[in-house]
């Protein structure tokens, strides 16, 4: 018989109709009963993963996310709010394994329930205040030190209440970011809306001006914590005027960005047949005002951006001129004795409209490696003329990757006389520019043996991190049957080394000097290595985590 | 969602006449004053922003934030119309005496003859409607959708008219603020958080099962779940009742029919918990039978509450135009597919009913080509300098309205139109649509026929209806602020011919762009809850009524005494 329990990790009670799926010699589906218990009768002995969720809980590994999350975390997140706000969170599972044998006994899986931040917002006339935007912002390490990542959005209802029901157990800071964004559409000349000319300032709770200046509230497992805000409210102004190289009738989005913000603000107002708009209540600061139209006929988008400074006056009868994408050629100069092998996989990935991705890779196979993430096998023969199509205005992040290359590394990317390398780039409406990629040939390597307790430590991952943020990424490789490792194609500069055993999460690997190294051009280093304990311990022959 | 403004009628059509005023006053001044309250509470309502604005120059507003005691004075040059209305957080935007089932308000009319100085402006709180909703098992249905249909008269006719929808949070908890009062249905749907994974192990179940040795299924046979003997056994949990959750209106209805009322006071707050039960779901799958060259689109699934609809599952049709509904519970639901193609020969909508019972079904949809109507706007006589605020609507047979904007050109477009006969209005303040003009410069009538998959051009001629009733309503001798007054035509086809009012704070009103024709006019105390266009309403009303005659180009003053709503006894619909 396989059974068990499901236990809640702060408080060891059951967790009551908790979905609990197996698969074995036998596979299925059982709910715990109001104990938390579950059973099946008559099922083969033997090797059973299970695979345990109940929303209001997470699994153990969601507390210490693996450096991959971490990795993907550092891109630009989505912030689209009515995502964030309607799509329920995904479900997290608990994944285990148990060997069920005559007389064994039963498996004990432990999940740890949610924590919650809520609140009230009052204006300075201590009335609450509907529709405001409250951000939790998560808190964590990374590898230029903290990284504040927007975990959730929700929006004040009309008591002046918000809350964050479900977040991962782990560290916040908590920001009131103004009136929430919203694009509604309207009709005619006349827009009467009485709006009452007063804004709000981004705050953090409780009362600061920037992330540094919050209070980080540490949320233990199950913990409900309480952030009231009393805003000041301020004059705002309203910006108005008319969208030029307009659609008629296309779905239309306007969104304000607070200079160094990435959450949308604004209550915009839109006219579908003439472009006329107002984006009202606009408290005092810079602003890029962003609209984004898509029209499904042409199955085209079309995107503007416009700087704004509202200080102490309405903004009338500005134009902004809407454009579709531009194509942006892409060329490829290989240096420092770098053969023309392998692949270069190039992806845009917008700021604001992340379903718009662009990609595109250049090169050929030389062996039967395939590129990461299984892009498409590129026509053979002479070099193609290639370009990232359609690229509408945004702020991009150029991700980069070369596979197959041998000891080439990405020496630069320069977007007109802009280096992309790292970081965001804007993207203006028609203009385009070029992009050109620089692979040198003379990367350093990096190679040696990691041992543990003496012996080899074989599917021991070995991290070279950059000593410092902006470097030349993070590489990773996996020990072989005798511990070796072998890392080439290095951008040269200077680095940390350290090897794993298990799964380290990201606070480990970050928080590890390792060794300490400098790579020159075209310099082969052998550095043996004593692998250190990660706290994940479930795939100890290590594997491939990223 | 539009933020169309509200707009008065009354306000609107003065705009030549104050023009023309202007000038001429300034001399005397006069106050406009009074305080704020809370229309259940009559609490004076503090930081409330208050303004006022002449009826016909909007953007000419003062403003002022209430104190404690809800008080406002504005001192303004009469005699005109002006506009007064309330912002203040948790009350919708709100004119002086707004009747929201029409959008007229009452405009004050500072006078000598007129105390504009103690008015009491009741500013009727938003409404609430919160809840929870929740499984059989008592636990929260996080992210279930919720949405709610007001059943009210609106433009004189009774209707069922969707207030807004709105997501669960985490605990089950929904609540939709700032609604008008009234009656409401709640409907609430969702998806239980088990379902993707155990669809998800059921498929890979099915998987298994037709590795060799296994018993195939039969295509469109039920999915037979006998297993090879190399799969493993497949066991689901005993209580295991479904996937879906079947829709459900408040308090436990399979459709609106079933459903309660729940009724809602100004600033009230009603509290609705709904139970959703599982349901075994099956899957939907469907066709869309277009010949030769066909454009992608989208398809939905609806759950249909009279005349509203909720979006229950929504998915893209590729070229093939094949396309599945998964994890459907019984129920009946209406498809809607749409082309991505606005036009044109390779543009296609359906829609159809469709019963889903325990069982997978497969349906055929034979859809039409879309059309499309554009044209210029011209003018009899001369035309006017701006074109703005002019719209052109068509009415098919069912009801169904497309409506669009004039461009600042002159120029109409009406892309996706199901094939079919329409009804066409359009006009503004000022001006009303008379004819169709041919190629050949002939007339042709406000009706026509758009054949699938063409684009109709037609050039829409409008006319300077300058047909006008205008006077004052009393009660027992003295002016009647706040009455609605009704100008029904004889011939209740003629849909376009209604015009309404409210009178403003000097009993005064002004009906315009008035087709030529035999009218019903009526002055009511109130005008809310009243279907003037419903047959039996319409009858009772013009026995009450002043029988009127307007020919082009008449300008009536009609006085008349309000007629009490209670006394002509219309009957609850």
């Amino acid at each position: 018989m396989l059974s068990g329990a499901v236990l809640n990790s702060a408080t060891d009670a059951g967790i009551a109709r908790a979905l609990v799926s197996y698969n074995g010699g036998a596979s299925g589906f059982r709910f715990t009963d109001s104990g938390g218990n579950f059973h099946v009768e008559d099922v083969p002995c033997g090797y059973y993963s299970l695979n345990v969720s109940k929303p209001g809980f997470v699994s153990e590994q969601d507390l210490s996310p693996p450096l991959s999350s971490v990795i993907d975390s550092a891109g630009p997140p989505s912030f689209d709010d009515e995502e964030t706000q309607q799509t329920a969170r995904p479900l997290s599972a608990t994944f285990t394994g148990v060997n069920v044998e005559p007389g064994s006994s039963s498996t004990r899986i432990r999940l740890v329930p949610v924590s919650s931040i809520a609140g009230v917002v009052l204006d300075d006339n201590s009335e609450p205040l509907a529709g405001a935007a409250v951000q939790a912002v998560s808190v964590k390490v990374s590898l230029d030190g903290r990284d504040y990542a927007p975990a959730r959005t929700a929006r004040t209802d009309d008591l002046g209440r918000y809350a964050f029901l479900d977040l991962v157990p782990g560290d916040y800071v908590v920001r009131l970011a103004g009136e929430a964004s919203s694009t509604r559409y309207f009709i005619g000349t006349r827009l009467n809306l009485n709006n009452d000319h007063r804004g709000l300032p981004p705050l953090y709770y409780p009362n600061g001006d920037s992330p540094a200046s919050a209070s980080v509230l540490h949320l233990a497992p199950g913990e409900r914590a309480n952030a009231d805000f009393r805003g000041a409210m301020e004059p705002a102004f309203d910006i108005d005027g008319r969208l030029a190289g307009f659609a008629p009738d296309a779905w239309t989005q306007m969104q304000l960005y607070r200079d160094g913000d990435r959450l949308p603000v604004g209550a915009a107002f839109v006219n579908l047949s003439s472009g006329l708009f107002r984006v009202i209540d606009v408290p005092r600061g810079s602003y890029t005002l962003r609209a984004v139209q898509y029209h499904a006929d042409l199955e085209k988008w079309l995107a503007a951006e416009a700087r704004v400074i509202v200080s102490s006056e309405p903004i009338r009868n500005i134009v902004v001129e809407l454009a579709g994408g531009a194509d942006i050629p892409v060329s490829v100069s290989y240096e420092a004795g770098a053969q023309p092998d392998g692949i270069v996989l190039l992806m845009l990935v917008p700021q604001h409209t992340p379903s718009n991705r662009r990609q595109l890779s250049i090169g050929k196979v030389s062996n039967a490696r395939r590129p990461v993430g299984g892009a498409p096998e590129p026509a053979s023969g002479p070099a193609q003329a290639v370009a990232l199509t359609d690229v509408i205005p945004d702020k991009y992040r150029l991700n980069l990757m070369l596979s197959g290359g041998g000891t080439n590394y990405v020496a630069s990317a320069k977007f007109g006389e802009l280096e992309v390398l790292h970081g965001e780039f804007p993207v203006a409406g028609g203009t385009g520019g070029e992009l050109h990629v620089t692979i040198r040939g003379d990367g350093a390597s990096v190679e040696g043996r990691a041992t543990f307790q003496g012996r080899p430590a074989t599917g021991a991952s070995v991290y070279l991190m950059p000593a410092a943020a902006g470097g030349g990424g993070l590489k990773v490789d996996y020990c072989d049957e005798e511990g070796a490792y072998h890392i080439q194609g290095v951008s040269p500069g200077d680095y940390r080394i350290q090897a794993w055993r298990g799964s380290p999460t990201a606070a480990e690997v970050l928080s590890t000097s390792g060794a300490q190294l400098t790579l020159h051009p075209g310099e082969h280093r052998t550095v043996p290595l004593e692998a250190a304990s990660g706290s994940d311990q479930s795939n100890p022959g290590g594997g491939p985590l990223l | 969602m539009t933020g169309a403004p509200t707009r008065s009628p009354a306000g609107l059509l003065l705009a030549v006449a104050f023009a023309l005023a202007l000038p001429l006053d300034g001399a005397s001044d006069y106050f406009v004053s009074g305080v704020v309250v809370d229309s259940r509470s009559h609490a004076p309502l503090a930081n409330a922003m208050v303004s006022l604005a002449p009826a016909t120059a909007r953007e000419r507003k003062l403003e002022q934030v209430t104190k404690k005691d809800g008080r406002f004075s504005f001192t303004v040059s009469g005699p005109r119309k002006y506009s007064l209305s309330v912002t203040k957080q948790g009350y919708p935007s709100q004119a002086y005496k707004e009747a929201a089932f029409a959008g007229v308000s009452s405009a004050i009319v500072p006078r000598d003859d007129q105390d504009t100085g103690h008015i009491v402006f009741e500013a009727r709180r938003g409404s609430v409607i919160a809840g929870l909703v929740k499984d059989e098992d008592s636990e929260p249905v996080a992210n279930a959708l919720v949405a709610i249909f007001q059943s009210a008269v609106l433009d004189g006719e009774r209707r069922i008219i969707g207030r807004g929808q709105t997501r669960a949070n985490a605990a089950g908890e929904f609540r939709l603020s700032g609604l008008p009062s009234g009656n409401y249905y709640v409907c609430a749907m969702g998806r239980p958080w088990f379902a993707d994974p155990i669809i998800q192990l059921q498929g890979m179940q099915r998987i298994a099962a037709r590795l060799p040795g296994a018993v195939r299924t039969e295509p469109g046979g039920e999915h037979r779940e006998e297993t090879s003997q190399s799969a493993p056994k497949f066991s689901r949990d005993p209580g295991f009742r479904g996937t879906a959750f079947s829709t459900t209106f408040y308090p436990n209805g399979q459709s609106v029919e079933q459903a309660s009322l729940v009724r809602l006071d100004a600033g009230g707050e009603a509290q609705v918990s709904i139970t959703l039960p599982l349901a075994r779901a099956v899957s939907v799958t469907a066709t869309i039978s277009v010949p030769a060259e066909t454009s992608a689109g989208r398809a939905s699934l609806y759950k249909k509450v009279h005349d509203g609809y909720v979006s229950f599952l929504d998915v893209w049709i590729s070229k093939d135009g094949k396309f599945h509904f998964d994890n459907v519970p019984p129920g009946s639901y209406e498809i809607i597919a749409t082309s991505q193609a606005g036009t044109g020969a390779s543009s296609w909508h359906v829609r159809d009913q469709v019963e889903v019972g325990v069982s997978d079904i497969e349906v055929t949809l034979t859809p039409q080509s879309l059309g499309s109507l554009s044209g210029r706007v011209l003018f009899e006589g001369e035309r006017p300098a701006p074109t703005a605020d002019l719209f052109v609507t068509l009415r098919n047979e069912e009801g169904g309205l497309a409506r669009t904007e004039v461009s600042p050109q002159g120029s109409f477009s009406l892309p996706r139109l199901p094939a079919g006969r329409y009804e066409v209005t359009a006009g503004n303040a000022d001006y009303i649509a008379a004819y169709f003009t041919g190629s050949d410069g002939e007339r042709l009538p406000l009706t026509l026929t758009i054949p699938p998959g063409e684009t109709t051009h037609r050039d829409l001629t409008l006319t300077r209806a300058v047909s006008v009733i205008e006077g004052t309503v009393e009660n027992a001798g003295a002016p009647q602020i706040g009455a609605f007054v009704l100008l029904m035509p004889k011939n209740a086809s003629e849909r376009w011919a209604y015009r309404v009012d409210q009178t403003d704070s000097d009993g005064s009103y002004r009906l315009a762009t008035i087709p030529s024709g035999d009218y019903f006019l009526i002055a009511l105390s109130d005008g809310n809850d009243v279907a003037y266009r419903d047959a039996k309403v319409a009858a009772i009303l013009s026995k009450a009524a002043k029988p009127v005659h307007v020919d082009a180009g008449d300008r009536l003053e009609v006085k008349m005494d309000v007629v009490s709503t209670a006394t002509v006894k219309l009957g609850q619909p």
